[in-house]
């Protein structure tokens, strides 16, 4: 398509806005293409451009100017270039109603390459004495902007030598602009332009042209397309206030005066304010205000009670000051010595309330100046601490405190800056700490001393090791020194090697039980070290393994255990297991007998934390030397099955043990009375089953124990109800498709006169979640398979609310996740009602938690049955076989608080009135609830709990 | 509210742990006698009116000064206010009042007292506390109710 150059085509373009810009890029094209060139366009156009009609006018110029934004920026020649700059210019003292359309001509204009020099001035010059920016409409002063920001970002130098006049006219044409979408532009824009621009002696003009703002008041409209937020024109505004050096006299003294205002927005803009000032202004400059930020900000921070948000702000605000001061030595020290004469006096009166917020600006100074505030805080700490009559409650949140303060002063490394003598008082303090018999202060001391590492001389240390030892050694209740232990080890090893580790392996066999444990807890996280490692190892193996240390067998297994779940590296995990043999030493411990069944489990759960960490070819070696040694008749040798077996990983291959294997483990579980043992077996199975390879052979096995698991439970034996149930549960998480036929059996079961009780139990087993069973096999969304195949089986049942059918339906309710009960409310909504009513306590327990979770999201469903629901409530919070029932009772009810007011309103009064007998409950956790529920509903309707909606 | 502030710099002190549940607790055959921390639990929370502490914090309350006596069913609390012209004793004492009737069971017989010689206006303020009329009347005062209800609320 061409444009044909005519009077009448133009005019027969100007006739929709759509036409028009259609035409203009034609045009623009037909110029590029040379059809015609730039002067016979604008002598075609003459006829609209010299009109006396304004509208005429406008149109013409639009036309000029939308073809020139299509042209390309290399297109025009200088020559071309000039003629139309002047013509531009001279366009400017036209009507106002063609100045926006100048605007657009010249904004394509400035973007031409081949502008020659003086044409930028002559545009600024021209268009600034003409065109009252503020006298325009909302788009065209945007446009006026972006007309100064492109010809700022390509023309610098030439506006440069324009001087102040340049910065004048800027600031005239942004003065006063109120519309945020404009402020938004201005302010991304301006602080690169003032950092550009040398302001000459119109500084304090261009401030003031923002400080007008400050602080930003505006409300966005809920339907802005633009979202422009008050904190987003706030944050960009606050960049400006400091773009130049130069506003350092005005900035700091408006933050400072805004501060005072009432208004919390205006705090906090003030402060941020203070904070963007320290981070662009140097400390000189910053410090030359400091007496007045001080006595302004230490009125919002010190008393620490206002405002949480003014009040962490503050602290920012402080941080930013700090760091800032940091900069300069003298600057720092100036500053800090100010500030911790104010909070000094504090620092060490523990009962005072600006303690804590004292403390907190204590903090702020060390972590910022951490040698010289480290220094003052902690001699002023040490001062207090040695003064008589001191309390212990004193005494305990002193060091408290100082601890934060030692572990800055630590991790700064900052003990070789400060004197000596102020840190000889502490080290005394903290050793004088440890001779107290307040278990309190002790374990504080130590944690002191733990994160001070680098203030105790080699004599010092001496008492430090002997304390640890007669901490550890001599203690019947608990310590955990083990942080202590592991950083003195790490820097000093050779010294806790000799004073500590052998001192306390040497009297060994005279520690008490009791102090075995704290040994063996505290010591198992040095094995990770090199140097100590054996000797610790040596120590706990002995004492598993030796017959002479049978009975203490249990302490040396729960270190083991705590060291095996400590996250140790592969590697180290395989040389214990190897080096230790710990696999034949294990078995032949079980062998020896006379070992409990805790004990036994506990052998069980080391194994498993062993062999789960080796790599997969050692586990393999692992199964395969053990699976044929294994004699499963032998309760003692399924303990260690179990450990090897529970955790394997996937990729390790049972091979061809795994249908005698499984085989022998049912029949024991169907034999065996013991049930700790039994259910070692059952958690077995089900692992085995769900993890197994589906080989033909495989599949056959398992169906070949749920045919005789099946007619064992025709002999009505219940431990057969319940290994079938522990199948079901491995077939039903990995997704196979035996187990929805065995959920069928034991449907069925509910109804046995004998059985029904094995088979409720049975959906328990289904349904609960073990932690401590491995289940490789996970098929997506399992519980959720659960639930629906539950569901559809004992629907029949269910819909008339069979007391057996619902207690087995509660266990799969109480493992189904949140959202599919949500979304099925409806059809199992009166079932969880009915829950609620049974007669056994794990059901009502269930319902109560299910219905305690939609309170807690304000269901509307079961707000719709408050009548029938807040009086099964009260009931249940006198139930009297379960005090966790009374409690879950009274935790729903004061959920229920949470409701709307008119929606609980009605029933406050009945209520209040029944929980009266809750509050003398014979169990003082009942009790508790009953309180805090009562109370809640006491203050329904009044003001505090609108506050709280 | 006032709009003055009376003791501007109180002293604050620690707060006491949680109580620990016991086995005992947890045994739901052995009944948990009321006892002088139970009671002591239900008021430390209550805020102060003038600061943002609790009574426990400012030691208005303190648990030795509490006797109870479940077999008898008498609660007896003493407060002390942190200066002795201290205006907001009434009201104290009325929040811990307050508390008390809405968490203790009917049963008991609750006396609320300034600890003596802690207050210049001892006599008068432990006579309007214990006159039940009195406290019922101004349980009925909207506004006073409403200060009450803050002081207790996030208890």
């Amino acid at each position: 398509m061409t444009f044909t150059l005519t009077e009448e085509s133009v005019l027969d373009a100007f006739t929709t806005d759509q036409r028009m810009a259609e035409k203009c890029v034609e045009v623009s094209q037909d110029l590029v293409n040379k059809k015609y060139d730039i002067s016979s366009l604008v002598e075609i156009l003459g006829f609209a451009l010299t009109s006396k009609e304004v509208e005429l006018r406008v149109n013409g110029t639009r036309f000029l100017s939308l073809t020139l934004a299509k042209l390309p920026p290399d297109y025009l020649s200088p020559v071309q270039l000039d003629f139309i700059v002047a013509f531009y210019c001279d366009r400017l003292k036209d009507h106002h109603n063609v100045i926006p359309a100048i605007i657009d001509g010249l904004t394509s204009l400035v973007q031409m390459k081949n502008l020659s020099d003086g044409s930028v001035t002559k545009i600024v010059t021209n268009f600034f004495q003409h065109v009252s920016c503020q006298s325009q409409n909302r788009e065209d002063r945007e446009k006026i902007y972006n007309l100064i920001k492109s010809i700022v970002a390509d023309h610098s130098a030439e506006l440069l030598a324009m001087g102040a006049n340049f910065i004048y006219n800027v600031i005239n044409a942004m003065d006063s602009e109120r519309d945020p979408r404009n402020l938004v532009l201005l302010f991304d824009f301006m602080p690169t332009f003032i950092k550009q621009f040398p302001l000459h002696h119109l500084a304090e003009e261009m401030f003031e042209t923002f400080a007008c703002y400050f602080p930003v008041d505006f409300h966005p409209m809920k339907d802005d397309p633009k979202s422009i937020s008050r904190d987003a024109l706030a944050e960009k505004l606050s960049y400006c206030l400091v773009a130049s050096d130069d506003f350092a006299e005005w900035a700091i003294p408006l933050a400072l005066e805004k501060l005072e205002s009432d208004l919390i927005v205006a705090k906090l803009d003030s402060l941020r304010l203070l904070s963007r000032c320290a981070e662009r202004f140097k400390p000189e400059l910053m410090e030359e205000h400091f007496d007045d930020i001080w006595t302004r900000l230490k009125s919002e921070i010190l008393p620490g009670s206002g405002n949480s948000e003014i009040v962490s702000e503050g602290f920012v605000t402080l941080d930013a000051i700090l760091l800032n001061a940091a900069q300069n030595p003298d600057v720092s020290k100036n500053v800090e010595t100010k500030i911790l004469s104010n909070i000094i006096p504090y620092v060490s009166n523990t009962n005072h309330h600006l303690f804590a917020p004292a403390f907190r600006i204590a903090d702020c100074c060390v972590n910022n100046n951490t040698a010289f505030a480290g220094e003052k805080i902690l001699g002023a700490v040490a001062v207090r601490l040695r003064e008589e009559g001191m309390s212990l409650d004193a005494k305990i949140k002193l060091i408290a405190k100082a601890q934060t303060i030692l572990e800055i002063c630590a991790s700064k490394e900052a003990f070789t800056g400060m004197d000596p003598t102020t840190l000889g008082e502490i080290q005394k303090d903290l050793l004088n700490s440890l001779r107290t018999s307040d278990p309190d202060l002790i374990s504080l001391a130590w944690l002191n001393i733990e994160h001070s590492i680098g203030i105790f001389s080699e004599i010092q240390r001496d008492e430090l090791y002997s304390r640890l030892v007669d901490a550890l050694a001599n203690s019947s209740n608990r310590v955990d020194l083990s942080g202590v232990l592991s950083k003195y080890a790490t820097t000093f090893g050779d010294e806790v090697n000799t004073k500590v580790v052998n001192e306390i392996c040497n009297n060994f066999p005279k520690l008490s039980k009791n102090s075995k444990r704290n040994v063996y807890l505290n010591f198992v996280v040095l094995v990770q070290n090199p140097k100590f490692s054996d000797q610790i190892l040596n120590l706990l193996t002995k004492q598993i393994f030796e017959i002479e240390n049978r009975k203490e067998v249990g302490v040396a297994l729960s270190a083991l255990q705590k060291l095996l779940e400590s996250n140790l590296e592969s590697a180290l995990v395989s040389k214990i297991w190897n080096n230790y043999n710990m696999l034949d030493n294990f078995r032949e411990l079980i062998q020896s007998g006379s070992l409990d069944k805790d004990v036994l489990t506990q052998i069980s759960v080391v194994i498993s934390l062993f062999v789960r960490q080796l790599s997969v070819e050692e586990q393999q070696a692992v199964v395969d030397k053990c699976l044929p040694l294994m004699q499963l008749n032998n309760p003692s040798d399924l303990f260690i099955m179990h450990g090897i077996l529970s955790h394997v990983d996937q990729k390790v291959s049972i091979g061809s043990h795994f249908s005698a294997l499984v085989t022998k483990l049912v029949h024991m579980c169907l034999e065996i009375e013991d049930e700790t043992v039994r259910r070692v077996g059952n958690t077995l199975v089900c692992t085995l089953v769900n993890r197994i390879e589906r080989t033909e052979e495989n599949s056959a096995a398992i169906k070949q124990i749920i045919k005789t698991l099946r007619e064992e439970i025709k002999k009505e034996k219940k431990s057969a109800v319940e290994t079938l149930s522990w199948v079901a549960k491995g077939l039903i998480v990995g997704g196979f498709e035996e187990a929805g036929d065995i959920i069928e059996d034991i449907s069925k079961l509910l109804e046995h006169p004998t059985l029904f009780e094995a088979a409720e139990l049975a959906f328990d087993v289904i349904s609960v979640e073990v932690p401590e069973l491995d289940l490789p096999m996970v098929k997506l969304l399992f519980k959720q398979k659960i639930f629906h195949v539950v569901l559809h089986k004992l629907w029949d049942k269910l819909v008339k609310f069979e007391e057996s059918h619902i207690n087995a339906f509660a266990f799969v309710l109480g493992m189904a996740p949140h959202p599919v009960l949500k979304m099925y409310l409806e059809k199992v909504g009166p079932i969880i009602f009915k829950c609620i009513e049974s007669k056994k306590a794990k059901t009502v327990q269930i319902g109560l938690r299910i219905i305690k979770r939609f309170l807690q999201e304000q269901s509307d469903y079961f707000r719709s049955h408050f009548n029938h629901l807040i009086p099964q409530l009260l009931k249940l919070s006198s139930y009297i076989d379960s005090m966790v029932i009374r409690i879950s009772a009274l935790e729903c009810l004061e959920v229920i608080c949470k409701y709307p007011v008119f929606v609980v309103q009605p029933y406050k009064v009945d209520v209040i009135l029944e929980l009266a007998s809750p509050l003398d409950d014979k169990k003082r956790l009942v009790r508790n609830a009953a309180v805090k529920t009562r109370n809640a509903w006491f203050l329904i309707g009044t003001d505090t709990s609108k506050d709280n909606k | 509210m006032p709009t003055e502030i009376e003791n501007l710099n109180p002293s604050v002190y620690a707060k006491c742990k949680e109580r620990s549940v016991t086995d005992e607790e947890q045994n739901e055959d052995v009944p948990d006698p009321f006892d002088q921390r139970e009671v002591f639990d239900l008021i430390r929370v209550i805020n102060d009116p003038e600061h943002p502490l609790t009574l426990e914090e400012l030691h208005v309350v303190q648990q030795d000064l509490i006797t109870v006596d479940d077999a008898n069913n008498e609660v007896k609390v003493y407060f002390t206010p942190t200066i002795p012209h201290c205006s907001m004793a009434t009201l104290i004492g009325l929040s811990i009042r307050v508390k008390l009737l809405r968490s203790l069971p009917p049963r008991f017989k609750v006396s609320v007292e300034i600890t003596p010689g802690t207050h210049a206006s001892e006599k008068a303020v432990n006579k309007q506390l214990a006159d039940k009329e009195r406290v019922a009347a101004a349980l009925e005062n909207a506004h006073l109710i409403e200060v009450i209800n803050q002081c207790i609320a996030s208890s």
